[in-house]
């Protein structure tokens, strides 16, 4: 249950992660989540279509309908300029985040066992 | 008769989709759901077409997608949330003005007709045009940014149109009205109301579409 509260605090970065290698759809998005973190990651894939619309509304990802060759009509993301920026922000903080978080659990290094 | 048994599991699983789709269009206005109805569909029926390839027969495969995909009235909420946070009558502007043409039009027709009738004296005339738009698009923008269902969202704007002309046309004409003149007086502005109402989102819908079809192509 934390994970997955975890997850949705985060699944816009990890959307933006996922662009940043190729344009997707909706469905395509899900599994490259599910391959790159070897299904680890377990989220109900309805919650990508909010992050992607507020993603776009915020200018970071683009969409345009493509026709396959074979198949029905799919609505491809990409990630903008402004996307890719936003995203190396996104991952500075959550390196930090872990630092910060890695120091507490693993103790303070300034203090030296007696 | 394999044929036929597979026929029906198709059949089922895509009833099964569209229930779910009016699930979540309960929850988004007209112009999102035209936008996002292909979409989920679409991941549905790509999620169901895995399980199968796993061996599970469409229904079960979609019954399995469906619990994937999560509950429709919370994805619906959530993406009307992320919607609801930018200026989306802007992008719907075609509704609202023909919402608003539709209203001016069938106001200044039900004030002649009420006139005709004899209910009262005086037609609005370009006054009631011009309140009849603007009222139009009031109530267009009500119905395209309310998450009511269709029905509803038009007795709303009925409910906007009746009491307010009624106080117009009473004070344009001296004042009283009997309690008939009254009634039907109410009645003809709240049709105008519906027909604003019904024309806002039958030109939302018929918007949505024709943006994905040009996308597509």
């Amino acid at each position: 249950m934390q994970e997955r509260e975890l997850l949705k605090g985060n699944i816009q970065t990890l959307i933006l992660a996922i662009l940043e290698e190729e344009p997707l759809h909706g469905y395509g998005i899900a599994r490259a989540i599910e391959r790159r973190s070897k299904a680890a990651l377990s989220f109900r894939e309805g919650s990508i279509y909010p992050a992607l619309k507020a993603l776009e509304r915020e200018g970071l990802i683009a969409s345009n309908w493509e026709t396959p060759a074979i198949g029905p009509a799919r609505k491809v993301y990409r990630l903008l300029r402004k996307g890719g920026g936003e995203l190396e922000r996104r991952k500075l903080r959550w390196r930090e985040l872990v630092d910060s978080i890695d120091l507490v659990l693993g103790g303070n290094p300034d203090v030296q066992p007696t | 008769m394999s044929n036929r048994h597979d026929e029906a599991e198709r059949g089922c699983a895509e009833g099964m989709v569209l229930g779910y789709l009016e699930v979540v269009g309960t929850t988004l206005n007209p112009v999102e759901f035209a936008e996002r109805r292909d979409e989920l569909a679409g991941h549905l029926f790509e999620l169901a077409a895995a399980h199968e390839e796993l061996g599970m027969q469409p229904t079960e495969a979609m019954r399995a997608a469906i619990a994937k995909l999560g509950a429709p009235r919370l994805i619906g909420e959530a993406i009307s949330g992320a919607k609801a946070r930018q200026i989306h009558l802007g992008s719907a502007w075609r509704p609202v003005l023909i919402g608003s043409l539709t209203s001016a039009l069938s106001m200044c027709l039900a004030d002649q007709v009420l006139v005709g009738l004899g209910y009262y004296r005086h037609a609005g005339g370009w006054a009631t045009a011009l309140l009849g738009a603007s009222l139009g698009l009031l109530g267009s923008a009500i119905v395209l940014r309310a998450r009511l269902r269709p029905w509803l969202q038009a007795a709303l704007v009925a409910l906007l149109y009746g009491p307010v002309l009624l106080q117009v046309i009473s004070s344009l004409n001296d004042g009283r009205l009997s309690p008939f003149v009254w009634l039907g007086t109410c009645l003809a502005f709240s049709l105008a109301g519906v027909a604003t109402a019904v024309a806002a989102m039958l030109s939302a819908r018929c918007a949505g579409l024709q943006a994905r079809t040009a996308q597509q192509a």
